[in-house]
This record gives structure tokens, sequence and C-alpha cells, in this order.
């Protein structure tokens, strides 16, 4: 039993050992991608959470770890077929259609090719997490990404001055995507010079939900919920955003031009969507402190 | 049977068809597709072509609503803005006693497969300080486009400014075919078949102080629009034989 016992262990050693290679040759041939992706986290705010992407996926797969190794067969022919598939996904969006967008997200199939053609199906479906968390870290297109977020970015701006011009004293007129505030000690322009000022960082609170989600072993229905109140979260995450923008733009002398409040309401936004969702994977939860076995919608109170 | 001695040796890694085919294509991938990729795109790629008539020297006179009672002026914008200089912007008056008393034409044409639509108003005029109060697709009768085109779809916006609205209607023609949304036109310019690319957006504009003359400003964008396409297709645009020739 014993020796039966080591001989599957050393078979997934070598399983393990030919991931490494294939995923070796991945980095070699969509290197390219890959850089462009870490590069422009480097520069943009609103991918910031890319640098933090190896971590989190590290801390996901140490979790899983057990659950990971006790699932590996010896692959599925699958994974050929998806690789290829992803590959003229990749090839197609490069030319003759041009969009950057669908490129680099076509290295997750590819990726999760590589993992279904060396541990089978059961090892992909736990790598589910760390798919998602990649797929948030491809940046969306400059253009793109202004066209799909007019209407929440319009209604974003309008519920915000609308909940400042609640407060007395103070003036607040819209104009275009310009929240413009006067008052008798102050007056000027919230995020002025802000690109996209009323949609910024939903990938980041996408990123967290789906970290905190994934952080431990929730039952099918806790995901479902969390997935359902996932875009009212991050729309809210993102109202306060702009809302204490505007706070400490108008109650402060802190220049426009400064960083300081970009980066205060960044964060404020950001520790209070984690501690939202945070509230949603574990309120009325049972917890379940033993990694690596499944929990079912009998075993928790939700 | 395994022995621990034998996991890394190349003989049995080697021996599984699975890790053989994956490495193999992931290889080729690494060493061949960029080059690849390249070489299509340099071989088979569109190649841009001109307007057969400038859009500067648009016609007027061929806007048979327009040309008596509106004056109108033509405007240029800074070429760096519109990444292109074949473009009218034409602005028609009729004084304030009409409802609307202004509209505006404005025309743009791109012929290179690396432009990427930027322009289009739903985005840039909010930059500019309008808010966009509704936004939608709607169909306009072309009877003077038909057999062809009896009827397109065009990108329907109203726009609320600090004191006034304005109605903007505009529909892209990609290499001699309507589309009406910005994904849309790229992917008809990428789509293989024609021998030359090129893609205009025409675009109506009409501004109102009350929410009751919309309907008005409607109109007469739309019946802006509708007259000028076919005067641009007529004398403007390439022709499909143009575009399909070797």
């Amino acid at each position: 039993m014993l020796n039966e016992h080591k001989i599957m262990s050393d078979e997934k050693k070598v399983s393990v050992f030919r991931f490494v290679i294939l995923f070796c040759l991945w980095l070699w041939a969509f290197w390219s991608d890959i850089v462009g992706i870490a590069r422009f986290s480097t520069v943009s705010s609103e991918m910031a959470h890319v640098l933090v992407l190896p971590v989190a996926m590290i801390l996901l797969i140490y979790h899983r770890r057990s659950e990971l190794l006790n699932n590996i067969t010896g692959g599925s022919s699958w994974g050929i077929v998806i690789m290829i598939a992803g590959i003229i996904i990749f090839i197609g969006s490069t030319w003759p259609f041009s969009y950057g967008y669908t490129r680099q997200m076509a290295l997750v199939p590819i990726i999760a090719s590589v993992i279904l053609a060396g541990f089978g199906w059961k090892v992909l479906k736990i790598s589910v997490p760390m798919l998602i968390l990649l797929m948030l870290s491809i940046p969306v297109g400059m253009r793109l990404y202004a066209s799909l977020v007019i209407i929440p970015e319009t209604y974003t701006i309008t519920a915000v001055s609308k909940i400042l011009g609640l407060v007395p004293g103070l003036n607040i007129q819209l104009s275009g995507i310009d929240i413009l505030f006067s008052s008798d000690s102050n007056a000027g322009i919230i995020a002025l010079g802000e690109s996209n000022r009323g949609v910024r960082l939903l990938l980041v609170y996408a990123f967290i939900g789906v970290f905190v989600a994934f952080s431990e072993n929730r039952s099918f229905w806790r995901l479902f919920t969390v997935a359902i109140i996932a875009g009212p979260v991050i729309f809210f995450c993102n109202f306060i955003r702009l809302f204490t923008w505007g706070i400490i733009t108008i109650y402060t002398a802190i220049s426009p031009t400064s960083t300081l409040m970009r980066n205060v309401s960044a964060v404020v936004s950001l520790i209070l969507c984690y501690l939202f969702f945070s509230f949603v994977c574990s309120v009325g939860f049972k917890r379940h402190t033993e990694i690596g076995n499944d929990i079912y919608p009998g075993d928790c109170k939700c | 049977m395994l022995s621990r001695k034998n996991i890394f040796n190349p003989v049995y890694i080697l021996a599984d068809v699975r890790f053989i085919l994956s490495a193999a294509i992931l290889t080729v991938c690494a060493l061949v597709l960029n080059p690849a990729i390249s070489a299509l795109s340099r071989n088979y790629g569109k190649k841009p072509i001109d307007v057969r008539k400038p859009l500067k020297n648009f016609d007027i006179s061929k806007l048979p609503s327009f040309r008596d009672n509106w004056k109108f002026k033509q405007f240029r914008a800074p070429i760096k803005d519109l990444q292109t200089d074949e473009y009218v912007h034409l602005i028609f008056n009729a004084g304030p006693a009409m409802i609307p008393h202004r509209v505006e034409l404005y025309v743009t044409y791109y012929s290179n497969q690396a432009d990427k639509v930027g322009h289009t108003p739903e985005v840039c005029a909010r930059q500019g300080g309008a808010i966009v109060d509704k936004l939608s697709t709607i169909t306009i009768d072309t009877p003077q486009l038909a057999p062809d085109y009896k009827k397109i779809k065009a990108r329907f916006i109203i726009f609320k400014e600090s004191n006034y609205y304005f109605a903007d209607i505009y529909v892209f023609l990609v290499e001699g075919k309507f589309r009406h949304t910005r994904e849309q036109v790229r992917w008809a310019l990428a789509m293989p078949g024609n021998r030359y690319t090129y893609f205009s957006k025409i675009e109506a504009a009409a501004p109102y102080q009350n929410p009751e003359d919309k309907n008005k400003a409607v109109q007469t964008a739309v019946e802006l629009l509708r007259e000028a396409l076919v005067e641009l297709l007529a004398e403007h645009f390439p022709t499909t034989q143009q575009i399909k020739k070797p």
C-alpha cells in the first residue's frame, strides 16, 4: 500500500515537472504580452493590483495545495484542443482584428489548457479562482473602457453631486463629467483632470472580491451570493471613492493637482470593498477550518 | 514502475503524447508566431484609399432642405485632435426664431487600418461639459439610398448642457457599408475581402432649449444627415468597385 502511494506520488511529481516545463514555454511564447501587462501595471493606478497578482496567486495555490496535489490525474487531451483554440483567438485578435484586450485575454485559456493537459479537469476546476484573478489583471483598452463606462459614470457623478448638494452652504453644479462646487471658503472642481473619474478601480474591487471569496473553501451558494452582490458592492465602493475625493477637495485646502486626494479616496474605498466582501463571505457562516474538505449547502447557515 | 531517480529522466518525461504535443505547439508559438503575424499583416493588410473629392469641397447646394433658408460656415479644427485632415464641419444658422436655430454636420474620413475609431460624441462631448441624457440606436428611412439602403441604423444621443440640450445622430460608413457602433466599425475594418479600407463618421447635431422642442431638433438633424449621405456617397467616398479592385 505504501509502495503504491509512493508510485502515485512520483507520477504526480513527473506531472508537476511537465507542467513547469509547459508553463515556462507559455511564458516564452507570450513573453511580450506578459511583460506588456506587467509594465502597464506600473504606470496605471487602475491596474496596480497586477503587482500583487503573483502573491495573491501563490496564497490561493498554497491554500489549495493539498486539494491540487490530491486531484492530479494524467491530464486531458482537451487541453490541446483548448490550447489551439486559444492560439487561434490570439492570432485573430492580432491580425486581422486588432483587439489588444482579446489578444491578452487569450493567454488565459492557453494557460488553462496547459493546466488541463498536464493535470486534468479536477485541477483545472480548483484553479478557476487563480484564472479569474489573471483575467482581472488584463487591462481593458482605454477607448473600449471609456465607451463602456459612459452610463455608470454618468450615474455615479450625478449621485455624488446630488448627495454633496444636500450639504448646507455648498453649491454644486454638474457640467459634463465635472462636479463644480462653491462655498464661502472654497470653490473648484472635484477630481480635476482625472480620466474616467466617475468610474475607476472596478477591476481592483473585483480582484479583492474574488480573492476574499476564494481565500477559504466556501459553499456554492455562498459564492453564488457573493457573485450576485458583487456588482452593487463594486459600484457602491466606486461611489464612495468619488464621494471621499469630493469631501477632501471641498473641506481641505489641498491643491487640486495634488495626488493625495486620489490616493486617500482610493485607499478608503478599497478598505471598504475588502470589509464588504469579508462581511458577505462570513455573515451567518459556520466557520470551516478544515482545509481541503468540500462544504456543501447544508453545512452553512446561508 | 517508477523510481525516484527516473522522475527527471528525459525519456520518462517525454513519454506522454499530450505533453509532447503541448510543448511542440508552445515552442512553435514562441519561435514563429509574431514574425508570421507580421508577415500576414504586411502582405495581406488592406491599403489606404483617398476620397474621390475632398470633404472640404462639400457642395451645400446638394442639401435641398438647407441650401436656401440657412446661413452656413465651415469650421476648421486642429488636425492633431482629429488625426485626419480629411473632414468637414459645417454649421448652419437659421436665426433665433427658428427651432432649432442651428444645426451642424460633421464628417470625418479615415483610411488606415491602424485607425481605431478614436472619436465618438458620447465619449468626447462629455469631456467638453455635456451630460448624456439619452443614448440609443434609431432607424432612419433613407429612400434616397435605395435599393442598397432603404433604412439605416444610427446612434442617437441627447446631451444636456448647462442651459440647453442637443440632439446628436451619427452613423459610420465602413468600406461602403453602414455601421452604427465603434465596435461594429472595427469588426468591419478587420474583415477580409476588400483591397482598400476606409471609414467615415457622419454626424448631425441640433441644439434646443425646451424639452418640447426635442422632436423638431431630432427631425432637423435626421434630415441633414439623410441629405448629406446622398451627396457624400455620390461624390466623395470611394465606390465599392474602387475598394475591391486589385
